[in-house]
């Protein structure tokens, strides 16, 4: 199976839908089953690929090579390392959890699971795409199944946007509004996230365009531009910044972020799930893969841009998200807030701090997946998203509420998740270079926590409104799975997550070796406990020795 | 000058595509007139199994490299003419499928209908093997006499007619030009066949005259600023008509523009180069921010039609080996997603009887397949993965990135976007509005088998290119001593032998 | 993987774990009273164990005691280190003890999801050991942040007050506020130690290990920004002055059990004890932040007082007063010396039996007259002797009375005030005069005079659970008050160990075979 893994992965969501077309919706049972059943295959490929990827060795694995079009120098290029591996799971679990979340979808059933395996495919494969083009196509094949789930099976977000404040004062996220045009229909959501996307795509498009034709070496094959390509001056900074904004579009950093609360709001919760947990890493991932693999100097020059949006991202989402009141948007909000982290755990260009990051999109993908899936249950028992109007849930479904406690522990970082040990990791390899940031990530922590209480007391606490009282907890195991899924992996790699480390780790030393030009000073095995930290750059040694020894 | 015609049987081979089709037309007639009891979906299918009979000619024509040249090479047969041909007379298929339901709304003379298709797609035929300024102009006419019927073909509907006039008024201005040009290039260089021409001094009469030639095949592919019949005429013409208008002659004549720019006028590249970037510029962004404001869906068509051709443009503003081959791609792909769109439009409106774009509400409840046949033609259209469209995008903007038209591939690449949102409208109207009126939509056999085939071929292309893509490499080899980087690449080793 | 047992079995894993186990038995359970017994019985495990391990501590001595060493996240230096010394391991022994207490005073008091709130009150046990016998400084962390989660709970879900859910949430946010620094200085420290590590070639370059990082050296101008980083943290639990708001909230508004908890375990001042001093001692030493620290201790002390002798309500008396006498602690640790030190982690303990048993006399209080407020009172003595005379003895402990464990501490603190400058000395002693200002007052308006007209005259003495809780408190008052030398001897070796850091501040004073010493 070894040499198949990843066409496996890939294919089995793409087989799944395709075998979709030929069924029938009136058998709506066979429906789900063939889309479970596809997402299971791809799921288990994963974990095998996840604990079958070789830290030790490092690098790329699992290659698989098919030439493609031999005029335009592309061919079907995959293979994961240390940052796709975990990004991997993370995709096929969220689809996994999404598939069950989205159980009780009775509007054209079939439709719903194509569309969702086919965003979840996409995704997965720009994860393992080791060539620009087949990231590109990848990356704008997920786009337009968004536009159809959030389009078909969405909700409008009525007044929800409106936000006020203790005082009753009107807030507004102004940036979001301003693209907003105050309009709170699905399929402006929709239309926006797509043009949004588009537009963020074809900036990249072009960055690609420009690398292929430079590089001289007419192919789109990453390994090889990364060996071979050599950029410098203007040209390479304009091809940075086009590769940078083009996907943080998607990430989606601050002043860009506009589309994807609104997105959030509008889409259903598997969706949303796979909006917020994976799609959104797209963004940061093709960043890593394109930008920091082939253009490693112009990445150390200019990342420090990502540095300073990062502080914007953090604090605005979460004040933003501190003040909705439409539950999906509060989270939608707080997960662009905490890509912020990712940003500067990205900036930092440290050992520790970016394989913080990585982790932390991991963790992510588990906790603001679990999040939305229940802020979807809940709205499919209130039909409500508005956040005042809520309350006394967690008599009705006492199990709902405890796993939104967990849910929102893990999105704050609480020890034991595995989000926490992200966090360490970014704050510990950030601070050498960005001690401001951290301090504004830190405070973001409290933010997070005061809104997620907040919602959580205004959820689940308090008075019930009595047209609630007929709304029902999850209890059947095909409501429970999913989120018993993710809360297992969320707090199973918080306590154990040295597999986990060892592989990004893998994934990220060499890259950081190449961008910040120094050595390790030992290589030792990854798989060895005590020698893990052996690798790391002098140049963190800051305090000079004269100043430690004379005391 | 004086020919002297000398054929023989060998070169009566060449010509045996033409012949047979010639013979064919004669058939349909008699058949038409003789027979008073035949049915129009009868003379359809007889039509199609000649021009079927065609194709397999072409093909073997094409497969066992039967090439050459007749009447002091004013009629070529070279790899790009059988490419052309092939692709004129499978579109003539497609058409005539499409026709079948259409033909039922002519009160009279359905018959001369399939006649007036084949013969123009004869001309076409011919058009694609025209190398000099004579049989292109006559080809060129031949070509359309057929379309001034056609368009017209509605009598007691106005709005066909106004079309027809303006077709017509326009389409014999062109000619004037057409003709004006070629006594002008004629004067100056005293050649008449493109490829004599190619080291004549760049005089100002032989510049002006090519600028008309350009202007008149601007007409054809309906490029800015030569776009005004386009709107009214698609909107007006029976449906079918369309469809044939929008692929078969942009294909003819971009034969013809590959043949004049690549051959005949190489040495003035910097010149032209920039004369088509500035016009695909024009075309690319007046078709898609017009389209955006279309009620009417064959309008909406027309004027994204107008951006597709901008887009075939940029390939041809690349003006290199590999920009010809992407313009051929891209007509490949771009002929099945437009005649596929086509197919679902009659489809729906035989049903439902307007073309406008508000009727596609709710269509997949309607009709699950003819939604999801134009969600997939649509999406090919917009330039969206894995389909047709979008490799065919792609591969034009490779080729002219290759050649450093930065400003022309972002114009490109933002228009895309635009596209993506008029497309994207319609999608939302078939998917997320309700039906106004919930009563299932059942196509016929002949659209289902246009709308399949449409689709095999938008995802067939989309997904397993490499096999059209040799196709239309080795159908313009005749360019591959062009400038330019050569098309086909070494693949990289694979690093650590995974 | 564990390197050294006291016993041959990890206790302080057993002590971590079992209420946690525990806790999830009381899951299964249903019938209330089993779960009231079961959760008493894990408790009562829970202090034999502790009291076991009292008995096995080496006393007068610096060593880390019952270590366990086992891997966690070794590439990132987070291991799984337990041990307890001087310092924590009484510590150790007053939380089960007062979890023993609360578990038997909410036997009946609690009456609404009786299994989840004893659930809660081990898991709040399961943290509250963690944080005293981690000595790895995420893990100290980890169990530091858990503890939000129960606490939450107990105060949100059980709370008497009507502004309960605010007070949860303050509690959560203040304290989270200041963790979160707290985090980051944890995170500069093990920066620090990479750099020397690296610059040393050792094998270990990250460590969070507490005995690692005292190896290293760390440059004064860092570790005074770390030791402000940490300070928050633990001044926001404690809590000291400018941060205690969220205190009397989360006391009144709370349940009795989780104010015993809050305001017996001074969380905050140990951290300083345990982490501050011997990390940062030039830090702790500079007369900057020596100054600032005592000015607000001593403005703790005078400021908790005088709002307390104001206070009508029992409860926020309680807590104001517990504000005062964190200043004593306060003033006791940053005397830097050996008096100062060893009295405010005497005076720690004794709040945890004084203070505590205030708060368990209160909830009599209240349970009687469903409020706490001074009106509902008056001239109980004569309706209810017990309980008067119970509150008298805790109170005068908690004043300092002469004979009681009060006395030995404050007086120690003092010692060390006026040894370190003498006006400290001095304006503590104001603090004194005013803490048994006001609870004299108290004790005279509601329990002497005649019978209040509001009491019921049906109004209960004490009956036998609430006796048990009274009399063992008191016992433990008695003792420490008449015979505190076991006491003392457990904590001087540590203590001293403390008072050399500071004094030498010469790093890495800790000798590696000192680190471990086999019990026996």
């Amino acid at each position: 199976m070894a040499e198949y893994t990843l066409l496996i992965i890939l294919f089995a969501p793409f087989l799944g839908s395709i075998a979709l077309v030929f069924v029938s919706n009136r058998q709506a049972l066979l429906v789900r089953g063939i889309a479970a059943g596809s997402a299971f295959i791809s799921l288990f490929a994963s974990f095998y690929l996840f604990y079958a990827y070789d830290p030790v060795k490092g690098g790329f694995q699992f290659l698989w090579r098919y030439v493609w079009s031999t005029q335009l120098g592309v061919s079907l290029y995959l293979g994961v390392d240390g940052i796709g591996t975990p990004l991997v799971l993370a995709s096929s679990i969220l689809l996994f959890a999404g598939i069950f979340v989205s159980w009780h979808v009775k509007d054209r059933t079939k439709e719903f699971y194509i569309s969702l395996l086919i965003l979840a495919a996409a995704t997965i494969g720009v994860f393992m795409s080791l060539d620009l083009f087949f990231l590109y196509f990848f990356y704008e094949m997920s786009v337009i199944p968004m536009y159809l789930l959030l389009g078909i099976w969405g909700s409008h977000t009525k007044g929800y946007l409106e936000m006020s404040d203790p005082e009753g004062v009107t807030k507004r996220d102004s940036i979001g509004f301003i693209f907003n045009f105050g309009s709170n229909s699905k399929e402006y959501a929709a239309m926006k996230l797509v043009l949004f996307l588009s537009a963020g795509a074809v900036f990249a498009l072009m960055g690609i365009l420009l690398i292929y034709k430079f590089s001289g070496v007419n192919t789109f094959d990453i390994l090889v531009l990364r060996e071979q390509a050599k950029f410098s001056g203007l040209l390479a900074d304009l091809i940075w910044i086009l590769i940078f904004f083009g996907f943080a579009s998607i990430a989606p950093i601050w002043p860009l972020h506009s589309w994807s609360p609104v997105g959030h709001a509008a889409a259903p919760a598997a969706t949303s799930m796979l909006h917020a947990g994976v799609l959104m890493k797209l963004g940061h991932f093709s960043i890593i893969r394109v930008a920091f693999e082939i253009l490693p100097e112009t990445t150390r020059e200019l990342m420090p841009i990502a540095a300073v949006l990062c502080v914007f991202s953090i604090m605005y989402g979460g004040f933003v998200a501190y003040y909705a009141k439409d539950t999906k948007y509060v989270i939608g909000y707080s997960s662009s807030s905490h890509m912020g982290y990712v940003f500067l755990g990205m900036a930092a260009l440290d050992y520790i701090s970016l394989s913080g990051a990585v982790i932390y999109m991991f963790a992510h993908a588990m906790a603001t997946g679990m999040l939305f899936a229940m802020a979807g249950w809940v709205y499919d028992q209130t039909h409500t998203r508005d956040i005042p109007s809520l309350g006394g849930l967690s008599n009705r479904m006492p199990f709902i509420c405890a796993c939104f406690i967990v849910a929102c522990m893990a999105s704050v970082g609480m020890p034991g998740t595995v989000n926490f040990i992200a966090e360490v990791m970014i704050i510990v390899g950030s601070w050498n270079k960005y001690p401001f940031q951290v301090v504004i990530a830190v405070l973001g922590i409290v933010l997070t926590m005061a809104y997620l209480f907040k919602m959580m007391r205004a959820l689940f606490y308090g008075q019930m409104a009595e047209k609630y009282s007929h709304s029902h907890d999850a209890v059947s195991a095909v409501d429970r799975l999913p989120l018993l899924l993710m809360i297992a992996v969320s707090i199973g790699f918080g306590i154990f997550p040295g597999h986990l480390y060892s592989v990004v780790r893998s994934g990220v030393d060499p890259l950081i070796a190449r961008i910040t030009k120094v050595v390790p000073l030992a290589e030792q095995p990854l798989h060895d406990p005590d020698r893990v930290d052996w690798n790391f750059p002098v140049s963190q040694a800051r305090v000079p020795l004269a100043r430690m020894t004379d005391r | 000058m004086n020919f002297t015609l000398t054929m023989s049987g060998a070169d009566l081979l060449l010509l045996l595509p033409e012949l047979f089709l010639t013979a064919w037309l004669c058939v349909l007639l008699i058949v038409d007139f003789s027979l008073r009891r035949v049915q129009q979906e009868h003379l359809a299918y007889l039509s199609i199994a000649g021009l079927a009979a065609t194709l397999a000619c072409l093909a073997w024509f094409d497969v066992s490299g039967i090439t050459g040249s007749l009447f002091g090479r004013m009629f070529v047969v070279d790899r790009m003419a059988l490419f052309f041909k092939m692709f004129i007379v499978g579109a003539t298929i497609l058409v005539i499928l499409l026709s079948i339901d259409y033909v039922h709304r002519f009160s009279f003379f359905r018959g001369e209908y399939y006649f007036l298709v084949v013969m123009s797609a004869l001309g076409m035929m011919f058009m694609a093997s025209a190398n000099d300024l004579l049989s292109l102009f006559i080809t060129l006419e031949f070509s359309t006499f057929g379309f001034y019927i056609l368009v017209a073909y509605l009598r007691d509907d106005m709005a066909s007619n106004e079309a027809g006039i303006k077709f017509f008024i326009l389409g014999v201005f062109a000619a004037g030009l057409l003709a004006y040009g070629i006594s002008l290039v004629y004067g100056e260089t005293g050649k008449l066949v493109f490829s004599d021409m190619a080291s004549a001094p760049a005089t100002p009469g032989l510049i002006i005259g090519f600028l008309l030639i350009f202007a008149a095949l601007g007409f054809k592919i309906g490029a800015v600023p030569f776009h005004s019949w386009i709107p009214d005429t698609y909107h007006g013409s029976p449906t079918p008509v369309t469809a044939f208008l929008s692929i078969a002659p942009k294909a003819a004549a971009f034969a013809i523009l590959l043949r004049m720019f690549l051959v005949a006028l190489a040495a003035f590249k910097p010149i032209w180069a920039l004369l088509l970037v500035v016009t695909s510029i024009l075309s690319m962004t007046y078709g898609n921010i017009v389209a955006i404001a279309q009620r009417n869906i064959k309008r909406l068509l027309a004027y994204s039609g107008i951006a597709q051709i901008g887009n075939i443009l940029i390939g041809l503003a690349a003006g290199t080996k590999m920009g010809s081959d992407s313009i051929l791609f891209f007509l490949l792909a771009y002929m099945f997603a437009n005649l596929g769109a086509f197919a679902v439009i009659i489809a729906v409106s035989s049903a439902v009887g307007t073309d406008e774009i508000e009727d596609y509400n709710g269509l997949n409840r309607r009709s699950p397949f003819l939604a999801f046949g134009m969600l997939i033609f649509l999406l090919s259209l917009a330039g969206v993965p894995p389909l047709a469209g979008f490799i065919g995008k792609l591969y034009i903007f490779v080729a002219a990135i290759k050649e450093g038209l930065y400003a022309l591939i972002t114009v490109g690449l933002i228009n895309i976007v635009i596209s993506i949102y008029y497309y994207l409208v319609i999608v939302k109207k078939m998917y997320i509005n309700e039906p106004s009126d919930p009563s299932p939509i059942r196509p016929s056999g002949p659209m289902k088998l246009a709308v399949y085939i449409g689709l095999a071929g938008t995802l067939i292309i989309g997904i397993y290119p490499q096999p059209f893509m040799n196709w239309v490499v080795s159908a313009t080899l005749m360019f591959s001593n062009l400038v330019g980087p050569a098309s086909s690449l070494p693949m990289p080793p694979l690093p650590f032998g995974g | 993987m564990l390197e050294e047992f006291g016993f041959g079995f990890p206790i302080l894993s057993y002590l971590i774990f079992l209420p946690l186990v525990g806790a999830a038995v009381l899951w299964l359970i249903e019938d209330e009273d089993l779960v009231r017994t079961a959760a008493l019985g894990i408790s009562l495990i829970e202090l034999a164990l502790t009291v076991l391990v009292l008995l096995r501590f080496v006393p007068e001595s610096p060593a880390m005691q019952f270590a366990e060493h086992a891997r966690w996240v070794p590439a990132l230096g987070i291991g799984y280190h337990l041990a307890v010394d001087g310092i924590s391991v009484l510590f150790v022994g007053l939380t089960a003890f007062l979890t023993v207490l609360i578990i038997i005073y909410s036997w009946d008091t609690v009456r609404n999801q009786v299994r989840l709130y004893f659930m809660a009150l081990l898991a709040l046990e399961t943290t509250t050991m963690g944080i005293f016998v981690s000595i790895d400084l995420i893990l100290f962390f980890v169990f530091w942040e858990l503890m939000l989660i129960p606490s939450y709970f107990l105060i949100k879900l059980w709370g008497g007050g009507a502004e309960r859910h605010n007070a949860a949430l303050k509690f959560v946010l203040y304290t989270l506020m200041g963790s979160v620094f707290m985090l980051v200085g944890i995170a500069l420290l093990n920066i620090n130690y990479h750099q020397w590590a690296i610059t040393h070639h050792l094998e270990r370059v990250y460590s969070f290990d507490l005995l690692d990082l005292l190896s290293a050296p760390i440059p004064l101008h860092q570790q005074i920004l770390i030791f402000w980083m940490i300070f928050l943290g633990l001044a926001f639990k404690a809590p000291v002055f400018p941060f205690h708001t969220w205190l009397p909230d989360a006391l009144v508004d709370g349940p009795i059990g989780m104010s015993v908890m809050l305001a017996g375990l001074k969380l905050g001042t140990y951290g300083f004890l345990r982490f501050s001093f011997p990390l940062l001692p030039d830090a702790s030493k500079s007369e900057a932040v020596v100054t600032i620290v005592m000015v607000l201790g001593l403005t703790a002390i005078i400021y908790g007082a005088i709002v307390a002798l104001i206070q009508p309500d029992f409860r926020r008396l309680l807590a104001f007063s517990s504000i005062s006498h964190l200043g004593f602690v306060v003033v006791g640790l940053f005397a830097l010396n050996y008096q100062g030190l060893q009295g405010s982690l005497l005076t720690m303990i004794n709040l945890g039996f004084s203070t505590a048993g205030l708060f368990f006399i209160a909830g009599f209080l209240g349970t009687r007259q469903q409020s706490t407020q001074l009106s509902a009172f008056g001239g109980l003595a004569k309706q209810v002797p017990l309980l008067a005379t119970f509150l008298l003895i805790i109170g005068l402990a908690s004043i300092g009375l002469p004979g009681t464990n009060g006395f030995v501490g404050e007086f120690l603190i003092l010692l060390g005030a006026f040894k370190a400058k003498w006006w400290y000395g001095a304006i503590a002693v104001l603090g004194v005069i005013f803490g048994a200002a006001y609870f004299l007052w108290y004790y005279e308006r509601s329990m002497l005079g005649p019978l209040a007209t509001k009491v019921s005259p049906s109004m209960k003495d004490l009956h036998m659970r609430e006796i048990t809780i009274a009399v063992s408190l008191c016992v433990m008052i008695l003792w420490i008050g008449l015979y505190p030398s076991p006491f003392l001897k457990i904590m001087n070796g540590s203590i001293q160990a403390v008072v050399d850091r500071l004094d030498r501040s010469k790093v890495a004073s800790v000798e590696p075979q000192q680190r471990y010493v086999p019990a026996e």
